[in-house]
């Protein structure tokens, strides 16, 4: 993993006024991701870890700071990024292919083209069989793995996945973790993984950064040196996820301190 | 032995129970609706001049192969019927769902033109009869369409609004990660997931409208089942205007009928959706 930058994060700023006044979510981020890597985003809830993603993928404008994608400034409205989100997001009136050949369809694909790319997907995520399902007949780990598709088919840039698989039972989010590893490696993909799961971060990531409550700071790094394919109860996996809860929970008491004072 | 014995036993009262429940569906849903819209018309006719159904049928089959006073066949009223009704609706898509939409969508013209609609919206169509025969002169077709469209706006317009503004934000979100632009959210989400409501809208907005034909039809034309209903009642023929009254109401029905199907078979996602 020493590919080149693929994304550049640089003093990200970010406030939003509520009834108590301004409050400020995202306090200076900076970060950078090398192509094929894979970083996890750990942190508090409500820390602003969606607020940092929809500012990377161009849904949202920073107060301060700038995103750049292979050197290149990037603004509000670039379609560079693939976003999993937090909740379900599948079109509930398409079917699974035509969920996932929604993004070439917006592009101006034409047909015979979109079909031969969302066959591939549906083949990648191995749903052969349910491509004519809605999206009310398959299961939400199912439905997860079709939003997979839906970004990777256009072959974004850069993947973010926001929670990706929380709200799911620890067996289909055991599955899919692998599911999703399997995918990444196969496509080469550079993700950001946003995740309140200290296991599930270390489990995939080949680096980790810890935010800390709001407003959010980078508090930490992890390059995580374990070989793939991990075991997910293994000592090194252990060691990792002890490391990151001590620096957590410092963490926490210094915000508690903090209201107290 | 004994239980096949018993199995032998149970099918054939199987079978005759559910013979049973398709009939008590059949007498429930079908003969008894049918006897009861009977029986208030009988009431009805006798009420108003003493006559019974067996005059209403007469008039009734007179007026498909004779037709009224002036030789005007029921078949002729209630193709202009259906004819300016197809007008003031279409009139009424085509004007209130891109309407709704914007309203909708965007909070500049809902901030606008939502006090506008809130006001105009509880005026009854047939309040509009004045004003419409002034803005049209002598063009009586134009006045009649323009009642009916006033009926059949207002619920496609409300209810395009509501489905509009019942988007989901991360619908929005996932078409602008792909770099949509504001046609294409348009078109490939917001008018899906809208797309029950709309249609809610369109059989709601046809069923005012339709009501809204016999008030239409009263200031003239010469034709129409509205027409018909008056002009027969004024010449006496009461078992003419039942008559007409009864096509309004079957037609009515059918059409909304006929919505409901579609709406049903095309918005398949939405109801497991809600649950």
């Amino acid at each position: 993993m020493s590919g080149r930058p693929k994304l550049t994060v640089r003093g990200i700023v970010k406030s939003f006024e509520n009834d108590d006044g301004v409050l400020r979510v995202l306090d200076g981020i900076s970060f950078t991701v090398r192509e094929g890597e894979f970083l996890s985003i750990v942190g508090p809830s409500g820390c602003g870890k969606t607020t940092l993603l929809k500012i990377v993928a161009g849904l949202l404008e920073p107060d301060e700071g700038e995103v750049m994608i292979d050197g290149e400034v990037v603004g509000i409205g670039h379609s560079r990024v693939g976003y999993i989100f937090q909740q379900e997001s599948l079109f509930p009136w398409r079917t699974v292919r035509e969920n996932i050949e929604f993004g070439l369809e917006i592009r101006g694909v034409p047909p015979e083209e979109r079909r031969q790319l969302s066959d591939r997907m549906i083949d990648l995520i191995r749903m052969r069989g349910l491509e004519n399902h809605l999206p009310h007949e398959i299961s939400g780990g199912q439905a997860r793995k079709t939003e997979l598709a839906r970004s990777l088919v256009t072959s974004p840039d850069i993947l973010v996945a926001d929670e990706g698989l929380s709200n799911l039972d620890a067996q289909t989010r055991n599955y899919l973790q692998e599911e999703f590893l399997r995918i990444w490696q196969e496509t080469g993909s550079t993700v950001i993984f946003v995740t309140h799961n200290v296991d599930e971060a270390v489990f995939m990531s080949d680096r980790i950064l810890l935010l800390s409550n709001v407003p959010a700071r980078i508090i930490d790094e992890y390059v995580v040196k374990i070989p793939r394919p991990r075991k997910r109860a293994s000592p090194q996996c252990l060691e990792y996820r002890a490391r990151i809860l001590d620096t957590l929970r410092v963490e926490q008491e210094k915000a508690l301190a903090r209201q107290g004072a | 032995m004994l239980d096949s014995q018993v199995e032998s036993e149970r099918r054939p009262q199987e079978t005759s129970r559910a013979l049973n429940r398709q009939i008590r569906r059949l007498v429930i849903r079908g003969l008894l609706p049918f006897l009861i819209v009977l029986g208030i018309w009988q009431l009805v006719a006798y009420l108003a001049q003493g006559i019974g159904l067996v005059d209403v049928a007469t008039a009734f089959v007179r007026l498909v192969v004779q037709g009224d006073a002036d030789g005007r066949t029921l078949g002729q009223h209630t193709a202009m019927s259906v004819y300016r009704v197809t007008l003031g609706f279409l009139a009424a898509i085509v004007t209130g769902v891109p309407l709704g939409i914007a309203v909708g969508r965007y909070k500049v013209v809902d901030a606008i033109l939502g006090p506008v609609i809130d006001a105009m919206r509880p005026i009854p169509p047939i309040a509009w009869i004045p004003l419409s025969i002034l803005m049209f002169r002598t063009n009586i077709t134009g006045a009649q369409v323009f009642i009916i469209w006033i009926g059949a706006f207002f619920p496609i317009l409300i209810n395009t609004t509501a489905g509009v503004k019942r988007t989901d934000p991360v619908h929005l979100d996932v078409a602008r990660t792909f770099g949509a632009t504001e046609r294409q959210i348009l078109t490939k989400v917001v008018l899906p997931s809208a797309a029950p409501e709309i249609f809610a809208g369109f059989r709601i907005g046809f069923g005012i409208g339709w009501m809204c034909l016999v008030a239409a039809e009263m200031i003239g034309g010469g034709l129409g089942l509205g027409y018909l209903v008056i002009i027969a009642e004024q010449l006496g023929r009461t078992g003419e205007t039942i008559s007409a009254m009864l096509v309004i109401g079957v037609i009515g029905f059918i059409i909304s009928y006929v919505f409901l199907q579609i709406e049903r078979r095309l918005l398949r996602w939405r109801r497991e959706v809600s649950i």
